[in-house]
């Protein structure tokens, strides 16, 4: 065989690869395998309708998606209950690249310690939130990233260990419906001061879509 | 009179009357310059080198004239705390040596006691030249006077009462040489009393008198009657080593060996007294650093560069340190090539206690610690941070923001009234884009602060926004000196 046959079929390999590549991130191609079913603790997310849509709430030791379509509407209530558990454990709170500067008297949350990381670059950020959730077992992980990498979701998620108790939520922007590695994927709709959710992927079930209900202030 | 135990307890006094500027010639090799250290205020020359002595420069001579006797004369200002330093790291050196020694910086100079080597050495002889041995060994490059005498005021004068008698030994000494406030020299000079002999001679409560209570206790000094109490040095735990590298090095990759051997050293220094620490320096010696690397640099020195490593949490530990170096140094370019580099630790605690019985908390600690090194290590300290209650009336002065890692110890947030999760630095907004859900609550300056006219009282609400989401919002009103900042503001978000 000729040198330039050689390289003409790399080539056409590497195309493939590529090609392969774009399939897996878009979903359409996946390793199927059977899945052992997570007994871990679900966290109620302070709307009546999505607890009963996703078995009761946001489970512990796995990631999950929030979209929202600006910061502050309504996001906030989904992880009332991860803060108050972190209280009562004294759990470590870390807060990556939040929208604004949390605000402990108002979170009732000053015995738990909280971690601010600010300002940080896409790739500071993904290398960041996979330092802490590799290395925390218990706590509450909030990560704020626009438009999150699936590369940087499935590094995240490997990097929860196994026997986490983490509480561990991505709030992001609303984005085209690729495949990634979450546990659950929330879409948060607020029309006219009402909040539905869709949600685009849940554990045991298809997608589905909660009715509207008006949006409550933090109580 | 006599002194009461003439010779009982020996004392050493090490005058070094040129610290600052011998350190300064040694540090910059400006051994064939002319060099003074003067007064900034007074403009005093306070210290000359041997060259500029050639030339007539003296101690107490005007800088303006120093300058005219020498043209190529350099001079540096003196800095007290600078001459207290070297001072300091002159008794760490002895420390090895002595361990009763103390500073005194006022007179430039050490006092040692010798109490412990007149036990293994029968002879005073024998322990004067065993002393001035090891000075000569350890300060030899240092101009010094050494002097025994058998109480410490006397050997800091510079009066030598071991080889003949104390009356003897004191009476020629001049009284403006001692070391009495000069209002009181003059006095005792204008009453002919112009020697410590004459001076001994005059009855105490005469003394007393005449002339006070300085007098009278410098007197009971002087005789070994009366000891000052000396706050002897003690050395810090401090670590601080250098490695010479085999060849120049460009890349951090090439300095791991010779970083990895100097933080196990730092490792043994640490475990064997039990402390540790939060912070090291690596020192980086470029190839234009002209100082010797095993002597403590400063950042203004020529060539050398420092790269100081913080920790959430003490550490005592080799690997943990160099984790959190390599992940700082993974990035970094060095500006010239490396040819030495050292380690240093300034500050240690002692270690933590460890129970067994708490091992998996402990270890869940342990973990969170690394995590918060690696963060702070890899982004800095400005952007990673943890967050603290503090009391005020203000929102936004109700917390604060503290180093990461260290137990919470601020107020708990008691805020009786509620308050929002999220707040913003007050940003003024439109009214008429949000609705007012509830009634106001002021907030107003304490009584005690009354003064301040333009933080006199706030007036929240809770409101929802035209766009469904819901803020804390205050309304500032006008005062007497002040209309601009009245109007509706945005403090925090609460959905």
């Amino acid at each position: 065989m000729s040198q330039p046959e050689t390289l003409a079929g790399k080539a056409k390999h590497q195309v493939a690869d590529d090609r392969l590549a774009k399939l897996i991130q878009r979903g359409y191609v996946f390793n199927a395998r059977q899945r052992n079913v997570m007994h871990s603790e679900r966290l109620p997310t302070g709307y009546r309708q999505l607890d009963k849509v996703l078995g009761g709430g946001l489970m512990l030791g796995a990631l999950h998606e929030v979209q929202t379509p600006q910061p502050f509407s309504g996001e906030s209530v989904l992880f009332k209950a991860a803060l108050q558990r972190a209280q009562a454990k004294q759990q470590p709170v870390f807060w990556l690249n939040p929208p604004a500067l949390p605000f402990l008297p108002g979170l009732q949350a000053s015995e738990s310690p909280h971690t601010i990381v600010n300002h940080l670059q896409e790739n500071e950020l993904q290398w960041a939130a996979a330092q802490v959730l590799q290395e925390l077992h218990e706590g509450v992980v909030l990560i704020w990233q626009p438009t999150p990498s699936a590369e940087a979701i499935r590094q995240w998620q490997r990097a929860i260990r196994s026997d986490s108790q983490v509480y561990a939520l991505v709030i992001c922007q609303p984005m085209a419906q690729e495949a990634r590695a979450y546990c659950n994927r929330l879409r948060l709709n607020l029309v006219d001061g009402s909040v539905s959710f869709e949600v685009l992927k849940r554990q045991g079930g298809w997608p589905a879509q909660t009715l509207a209900e008006p949006l409550r202030p933090w109580s | 009179m006599q002194p009461s135990s003439a010779l009982a307890v020996p004392w050493a006094y090490i005058k070094v009357p040129a610290l600052q500027l011998e350190h300064w010639q040694r540090q910059d090799n400006l051994h064939d310059h002319c060099l003074v250290v003067a007064c900034e205020k007074q403009r005093t020359v306070l210290q000359a080198n041997s060259l500029a002595g050639q030339l007539g420069v003296k101690p107490g001579m005007d800088l303006a004239d120093a300058w005219l006797m020498s043209e190529g004369l350099l001079h540096q200002f003196y800095d007290p705390q600078h001459e207290a330093e070297l001072l300091k790291a002159l008794a760490g050196r002895l420390y090895s040596y002595f361990a009763d020694i103390a500073i005194d910086q006022h007179h430039h100079g050490l006092w040692v006691q010798l109490k412990s080597l007149k036990r293994l050495f029968a002879d005073i002889e024998e322990v004067a030249s065993v002393v001035a041995a090891q000075f000569r060994d350890d300060c030899g490059e240092l101009n010094y006077t050494l002097t025994f005498a058998s109480n410490p005021c006397l050997a800091q004068l510079g009066i030598d009462d071991h080889r003949q008698n104390f009356t003897e030994a004191i009476k020629d000494y001049p009284i403006l040489q001692t070391f009495l406030a000069p209002g009181i020299q003059q006095k005792l000079v204008s009453m002919g009393l112009n020697t410590l002999g004459k001076l001994n001679q005059i009855p105490s409560p005469v003394l007393g008198k005449k002339l006070g209570k300085e007098v009278v206790l410098f007197l009971a000094e002087l005789r070994g009657e009366v000891c000052r109490s000396f706050n002897f040095y003690q050395p810090e735990v401090v670590f601080y080593q250098s490695r010479q590298l085999n060849a120049e090095v460009h890349t951090w990759s090439s300095l791991r060996f010779a970083c990895k051997s100097l933080l196990q050293a730092l490792e043994q220094s640490l475990n064997a007294n039990q402390q540790s620490t939060q912070r090291l320096v690596l020192w980086l010696f470029g190839r234009d650093f002209k100082g010797n690397p095993e002597a403590l640099p400063s950042l203004q020195t020529l060539g050398v560069e420092s790269v100081q490593v913080e920790l959430a949490r003490p550490a005592w530990k080799a690997d943990d340190f160099f984790s959190i170096l390599q992940l700082k140094m993974d990035t970094a370019r060095f500006s010239q090539p490396i040819v030495d580099i050292a380690v240093q630790v300034t500050v240690t605690e002692p270690r933590a206690v460890e129970h067994g019985s708490l091992y998996a908390a402990q270890q869940q600690r342990t973990d969170l610690d690394l995590l918060l090194n690696r963060l702070q290590a890899r982004l800095g300290q400005q952007r990673v941070y943890g967050l603290e209650c503090t009391s005020s009336w203000l929102p936004e002065q109700q917390q604060k923001t503290v180093t990461v890692g260290k137990p919470v110890s601020g107020h708990p947030a008691h805020v009786s009234s509620w308050r929002p999760p999220w707040l913003v630095s007050p940003e003024p907004t439109n009214i008429d884009w949000w609705v007012i859900s509830r009634q106001p609550q002021r907030l107003s300056l304490p009584w005690w602060y009354q003064a301040e006219p333009l933080l006199a009282h706030r007036d929240y609400v809770l409101a929802q926004h035209m766009d469904g989401r819901w803020g804390w919002i205050f309304f500032q009103p006008s005062t007497d000196t002040d209309d601009t900042a009245q109007g509706w503001y945005l403090q925090g978000w609460a959905s």
